[in-house]
């Protein structure tokens, strides 16, 4: 059978009930698959909360099906909708733990909503800490810890019953840059060997770049643009997904430079934009030996997503085989645009 | 002429042991039905773990209504009601059940009070941890909410010791019983006196007591 869709959304309407009716998903259809690290990026209100909310029905479509594991989930009883609950783990971007309970009592939190024996909880509990790096933390209380050590103990609670599925509501955005990272690294490591699906929301881009393998762009209650995140990055469709690609992809000159650039004359100004396996320099290399030209580098920026490179430099060429130089640039795949104003 | 007399010092530690007892006896019943009230409250309330609107209505008209009998008033309506339930309408033990019972709404909003702080998120977490409505009372909102809990008897403590007082005034027993005895009607300031001081200190302990206990419970 191959690889199976795990979470499905099929034709899912939100729409919160009010003073003022919010429709917070329109007609949403969207299918996730087993194994794979999905990101949904949108703005703020765009309806990531409430679109990830509904995979464990902590909200309720008010139209079209959820399925998760091939389980229609609007179609469980109370009861089976608990059970179905402690197959999905969730972290929160504020970590939700329990504050009376030390870190090793929030991690055997779900263990006990499950009945676990004691001596279990105490054995599984030890082997999460050890795998998120906690162990010497385990009678600590959560005000005793940082915030990346708080989402550490939310991601051991949210792995404890051994869940399939692990959704992560903005679980990096009350973090600072380099504890983001420890975490995103933490939960790759977790895709990978223990095979979980995660569902990662957020609205900076480089948490997408970083560990996604899959993304959707998500804008007033509307997927605008889903697919493999090197192509939602490098060839957006909408403007909303272009405004996010410009976190992460700096494709244009910043004012510093731009001033620097329009001091200095004569030449042509080239901006160079290239992506995938050739890097800019050899190419450039070639252009200086084959063409009567001189190439300065005057700005530069270049990036990896996975395994791509890409980036964009700005070149002022000089000399008489300008023309040819520029033709060679856009055979070798390279997008060559003039800027004479910068 | 009062520290030499022992039967001064008799009298007042009966008085200080009966107030304990009231105080004490009406403080477990006011917990102990004030608690469930309370948390019922809470989860009924809209956008909590069970809303109902009617629950929460009902219940809420009802300990308003509670709340807003003066004591005295209380204590005089519900004679027979006392003499019923005790078979006696004075003395420490009938005051008892008015204290209990005005004491017991007062409880409730105290304890929904405390359990409204706790974190939604927290909540939430356990929602989706496919946790149960008895499960989220009992290992989320009941611990999570202990030490604001304990506070909360607290105060109620000490709200009784000023009741029981009153309830004494009018023949119930205890410090307030020996206040006005002596104090008010034999002529007595240094009882008085004293009697207000023992007041004050057993305020005082109760206070520092709680204050102490949710102290050590608080890992926030
Ligand atoms: N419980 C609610 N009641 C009413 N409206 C709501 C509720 N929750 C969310 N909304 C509205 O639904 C829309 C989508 O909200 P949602 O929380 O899903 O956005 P989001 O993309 O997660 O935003 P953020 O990045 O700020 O968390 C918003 O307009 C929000 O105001
Ligand atoms: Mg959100």
């Amino acid at each position: 059978m191959g690889v199976i869709f795990l979470i499905r959304f099929e034709n899912v309407t939100k729409i919160y009930k009010g003073e003022n009716e919010v429709v917070a998903l329109k007609n949403i259809d969207l299918t996730i698959n087993d194994g794979e690290i999905f990101g949904i990026i949108g703005l703020s209100g765009a309806g990531k909360s409430t679109l990830v909310r509904c995979i464990n029905l902590l909200e309720t479509p008010d139209e079209g099906r959820v399925l998760v594991d091939g389980v229609d989930m609007m179609n469980l009883t109370r009861r089976e909708l608990r059970q179905h609950r402690k197959s999905i783990g969730m972290i929160f971007q504020h970590f939700n733990l329990l504050s009376s309970r030390t870190v090793a009592e929030n991690v055997a939190f779900p263990l006990e909503l499950s009945g676990v024996p004691k001596r279990q909880r105490i054995k599984k509990v030890r082997d999460l800490l050890e795998l998120v790096g906690l162990s010497d933390k385990a009678r600590a209380y959560p005000s005793q810890l940082s915030g990346g050590q708080k989402q550490r103990v939310g991601i051991a609670r949210a792995l404890a019953n051994d869940q399939k599925i692990l959704l992560c509501d903005e679980a990096t955005s009350a973090l600072d840059p380099q504890t983001t990272m420890s975490i995103l690294e933490l939960l790759k490591k977790i895709n990978r060997e223990r095979g979980i699906t995660v569902v990662i929301i957020t609205h900076e881009m480089h948490v997408i770049k970083e560990i996604c393998d899959r993304v959707a762009v998500i804008e007033d209650g509307r997927i605008i643009e889903t697919g493999i995140v090197e192509d939602v990055l490098l060839n957006p469709t909408t403007e909303t997904a272009r405004t996010f690609l410009k976190t992460v992809i700096k494709s244009e000159v910043p004012p510093e430079v731009a001033a620097r650039l329009k001091e200095s004359n004569g030449g042509e100004l080239l901006q160079v934009t290239f992506l995938g396996g050739s890097t800019g320099e050899p190419i450039i290399n070639e252009v200086v030996k084959n063409f009567d030209v001189v190439v300065n580098i005057l700005y530069g920026n270049i990036d990896q997503i996975h395994d791509i490179t890409f980036g964009m430099l700005v070149l002022k060429l000089t000399g008489p085989q300008r023309k040819q130089a520029k033709a060679f640039l856009e055979e070798k795949g390279l997008k060559v645009k003039v800027i004479d104003d910068v | 002429m009062m520290f030499n007399n022992p039967m001064i010092w008799n009298a007042l530690k009966t008085a200080l042991l009966e107030t304990l007892y009231m105080v004490g006896v009406s403080t477990f019943f006011a917990v102990l039905f004030g608690l469930p009230l309370g948390i019922l409250l809470t989860i009924t309330s809209p956008g909590h773990i069970k809303p109902n609107k009617l629950i929460n209505t009902v219940l809420g008209a009802v300990v308003n209504l509670g709340r807003s009998i003066p004591f005295i008033i209380l204590m005089v309506a519900i004679i027979n009601f006392t003499r019923w339930l005790v078979g006696t309408s004075i003395g420490t033990t009938a005051a008892i059940v008015p204290l209990s019972i005005s004491a017991t709404p007062f409880f409730a909003r105290v304890t929904e009070q405390s359990l409204r702080e706790v974190d939604k998120g927290v909540i939430e977490a356990a929602e989706a941890m496919g946790a149960t409505t008895l499960q989220i009372i009992f290992k989320v909102l009941l611990p999570e909410a202990l030490s604001s809990l304990v506070l909360g008897v607290t105060i109620t403590a000490v709200n009784l010791i000023g009741y029981s007082a009153m309830a004494g005034a009018i023949g119930g027993g205890g410090l307030g019983d020996l206040a006005i005895r002596y104090g008010y009607q034999r002529f007595r300031p240094d009882i008085m006196i004293i009697t207000v001081i023992v007041l004050v200190i057993l305020v005082q302990g109760v206070q520092t007591v709680g204050s102490f206990i949710a102290n050590r419970l608080d890992h926030k």
